[in-house]
């Protein structure tokens, strides 16, 4: 896990948004998709997961409102906007190039 | 076992600014980490190991919190600032009828009316420094916006009326004083404005809890 992880945060953003297209969803369920998706690889840390909701928001990419959660607090919701789909889409297509580049590089 | 986790996010936010965002984001990751528990639980987890797993997820939050104490740092200046220049500005109006009292005459009416100008000039200055509030998409923001709009009225109307009566009261002074020269007297009339003010911002305030029906 720590190996990838490096490798892996450079694409938080991408993998949020990947997640928020489906549908609305909340920090802790993100975060359970991606480790389940992973098969218990790979989870990420509250505060990265915060700070990269702070950063899309700010960005316009997804905006936030308050919903029912568990007895103890109150669950933030996020929703992808328009700029965030676009986003999206070019930051898959990136991925997709530099993945075939890196593949012919190490191999 | 929800409390543990509870007084544990608060202890770990305990030095962060006590601003609304940053009770926001507490909120936030509190209950990310209840849910995280409460699955862990419904996994068959012991409490005690689940409470360890939920909180070693948390990360660092330092750099969420030092981010935030910028904003807190400014309007920190910013209060110091503006509670000297309140102060200040408090003083000289108080002041403000030395000159009358002594001089008694135009001169000392001179006087006041630039002192008077002084410290308004003092406390509009004073409010133009305010910092920009960064919480454009705060919800507690915009509900404040709204409620402002409301009230706008209200307050512009205010405003006007306690212009007027300050601009007629000031020209009733002055045709008063230089008629029958009583300077020595003629001063009351300001009481006398200041009065009238009050009892019609009481009568209109009044008015107004009555039309929001008592619960303004």
């Amino acid at each position: 896990m720590s190996i990838t992880s490096d490798l892996i945060r450079g694409h938080t953003e991408t993998i949020i948004l990947a997640r928020l297209i489906q549908s609305d969803s909340y920090g802790y369920e993100i975060n359970k998709h991606i480790k389940i998706k992973t098969d218990n690889e790979y989870e990420l840390k509250e505060a990265t997961l915060y700070s990269t909701f702070k950063r899309l928001e700010d960005g316009g990419m997804i905006v936030s409102y308050w919903g029912d959660g568990n007895k103890g607090a109150r669950r933030k919701y996020y929703s992808v906007t328009q700029k965030g789909k676009d986003y999206y889409d070019i930051q898959k297509r990136d991925w997709i190039k530099t993945k075939e580049l890196i593949e012919n590089l190490i191999y | 076992m929800d409390n543990r986790i509870k007084n544990y996010v608060d202890e770990l936010f305990y030095d962060a600014p006590k601003s609304r965002k940053m009770y926001e984001i507490k909120e936030e990751i509190l209950s990310n980490v209840i849910d995280k528990y409460e699955d862990l639980i419904r996994e068959g987890i012991d409490e005690n190991s689940a409470f360890k797993i939920a909180i070693s997820n948390i990360g660092d939050i330092e750099e969420l919190i030092e981010k935030n104490s910028d904003i807190e740092e400014k309007q920190e200046i910013y209060r110091k600032k503006s509670g000297l220049i309140n102060a200040i500005v408090t003083g000289l109006y108080i002041l403000s009828p030395v000159p009358i009292i002594t001089i008694q005459n135009e001169l000392g009416v001179i006087l006041l009316l630039a002192i008077i100008a002084l410290a308004t000039g003092l406390s509009i200055y004073n409010s133009s420094l305010r910092p920009k509030y960064i919480t454009v998409d705060d919800d507690l923001y915009k509900e404040f916006v709204d409620w402002k709009n409301d009230t706008n009225q209200d307050r512009k109307v205010r405003k006007e009326m306690s212009s007027i009566i300050t601009s007629i009261t000031i020209i009733v002074y002055f045709i008063v004083s230089f008629t029958f020269r009583n300077w020595d007297i003629s001063w009351v009339i300001f009481l006398i404005g200041g009065l009238v003010k009050k009892i019609y911002f009481v009568y209109y305030d009044r008015k107004n809890r009555i039309k929001y029906g008592g619960n303004y």
